[in-house]
């Protein structure tokens, strides 16, 4: 990336004219939401009173606020939508294309559910699945993908009173990335997170659950490393020729550096990083200006955060027999 | 009588299960040495390949050739005890290692098309190597373990099965390369 003055000149000339007119229709869109909203709050009031006046019972009136809470949060989502897709065409954009003229963004799709899927990592059926923030495009040799992305199940239970209730699960939900592999290999070799987490109970026992379906275990010898990630692979020697004593360091180290949970795959030649986050990335903020240096330059940092993958993992390195 | 012939019954499948672990572990052990020898095999076709490139282009480095091309047709013979092949390759690494810095000198050399892709090829090679040597370790490690812990170990005396050598890296391996080291070798 270039440097911090050039950044600022980039955000002076080029950006802020298209902020303009966003921030323009930002502001019209605030107002449009506080009319909206005020209506829904003030014949919410209207509507409680009179309930509390006629002393309706307590149940009533909490779904009654909580259902012009939803309906509030509703309007606002889809009020804002356009407005949010034309923040990510105009700004989001054009900042990815200063940063690396050779990537692509499609702010509407993302990693495909048969991709996520082919990773092999998570083995839970999906019963809903959301992506966005597509970005693709070759870094130098090493061609990458990544988006953000959500997987959920669904469980569905009747409470005591026989009302069905369906509650949705996270499988994953965060910043998912497939990137070109620099060696060849054959079969599947998981580097998950560690049942360290056995502690935790539940969460721990679901951890190694996933593990169980995804082949052999392979112990490394790396302590460090074996700490962090249990890895399991196909094939024992293979699993070894990915993960060089180096490669082991450089997963150690983004791991930490990530500060969450990560997951990675080998299949098909490639490699799948999974970086569990609740952080909604390149989105605007509805209710602080556009035209604030500090939000472009955080969206420069998640985007390099990701580009750094490449290097972090040291993927150009071509120096064995995949070019 | 009932009580006696559980405990009976149970005393043989402890017995069973641990003869079958250790031979499992045993089996472990040969197929990773194996790996390694299909990996060794590939790096003795690719050298004479190599010999013969590096040779086009450099007129005083016969004898680092020479030593090579030796290590490697003494390597490539068979007939070589496990711990034979192990120290021959180290050695090979190492006389491979000091030519690939020599070569370094040879800009035309380097910037040939052939020689470029045995060099690749060797590296994989060597990072496959390395692989198998790292799988073999660990599968003698799990085996060592079940030789030496209560209460296989009582087993596999019956057995006659004993430790088994790791592969140790070779010792240049382990030290910073001293590249000057290497040009006066």
């Amino acid at each position: 990336m270039a440097n911090e003055q050039s950044f600022e000149q980039f955000f002076e000339s080029e950006l802020t004219p298209a902020l303009q007119p966003l921030e323009k229709q930002r502001k019209e869109l605030v107002k449009k939401i506080t009319i909206t909203c005020g209506g829904i709050a003030i014949v919410a009031i209207v509507i409680a009173i009179f309930l509390i006046v006629n002393s309706a019972n307590l149940m009533l009136l909490l779904f009654f606020v909580i259902g012009s809470f939803a309906l509030g949060a509703f309007l606002i989502k889809r009020m804002s939508s356009e407005y949010v897709f034309s923040f990510k065409t105009l700004v989001v954009e054009p900042i990815i294309q200063y940063i690396s003229p050779d990537l692509t963004y499609s702010p509407k799709s993302g990693i495909s559910e048969s991709r996520f899927r082919a990773s092999e990592i998570f083995r839970h059926s999906i019963d809903r699945y959301h992506c966005e923030d597509l970005i693709q495009g070759p870094v130098e040799q090493t061609h990458i993908n990544f988006s953000e992305l959500h997987a959920e199940y669904k469980t569905e239970s009747r409470d005591s009173k026989g009302h069905r209730q369906t509650n949705w699960h996270t499988i994953f939900k965060g910043l998912f990335f497939i990137a070109d592999f620099n060696k060849y290999f054959k079969g599947r070799t998981f580097v998950l997170p560690d049942s360290a987490e056995k502690l935790f109970g539940r969460f721990g026992q679901k951890i190694q659950e996933i593990g169980k379906s995804h082949g052999k275990l392979v112990k490394l010898e790396d302590p460090d490393f074996e700490r962090e990630f249990a890895v399991y692979s196909t094939d024992q020697v293979e699993a070894r020729y990915i993960l060089s004593p180096a490669l082991m360091r450089r997963l150690l180290k983004f791991k930490n550096k990530t500060g969450e949970k990560v997951y990675f795959s080998f299949t098909g030649g490639e490699v799948n990083i999974g970086i569990s986050s609740t952080k909604n990335r390149f989105e605007p903020k509805l209710f602080s200006t556009v035209l604030n240096i500090e939000l472009a330059r955080e969206f420069v940092e998640d985007l390099q955060m990701a580009l750094d993958v490449v290097d972090d993992l040291n993927l150009n390195t071509r120096i064995w027999t995949k070019e | 009588m009932i009580i006696g012939l559980i405990i009976l019954v149970v005393l043989a499948i402890i017995l069973f299960s641990m003869y079958n672990s250790l031979v499992g572990k045993k089996n472990m052990v040969e197929q990773a040495f194996g790996s390694i020898d299909v990996m060794c095999k590939k790096r003795y076709d690719l050298i004479p390949n190599l010999v013969a490139s590096v040779k086009q282009y450099t007129a005083h480095e016969a004898g680092t050739l020479e030593k090579v091309t030796a290590l490697r047709n003494q390597a490539a013979a068979g007939n070589l005890s496990p711990d034979e092949t192990v120290q021959l390759n180290n050695q090979l690494t190492h006389a491979l290692g000091g030519l690939m810095v020599t070569v370094e000198a040879y800009p035309e050399l380097k910037a040939n098309e052939n020689f470029l892709q045995l060099q690749r090829a060797l590296n994989e090679t060597e990072e496959q190597l390395s692989a198998s040597r790292r799988a073999f370790n660990s599968a003698v490690t799990d085996f060592n373990n079940a030789v030496e812990m209560f209460p296989t170990n009582i087993m596999a005396n019956i057995m006659h099965y004993t430790r088994r050598q790791l592969f140790e890296a070779a010792e240049q391996e382990r030290k910073n390369v001293d590249v000057e080291q290497l040009f006066n070798g």
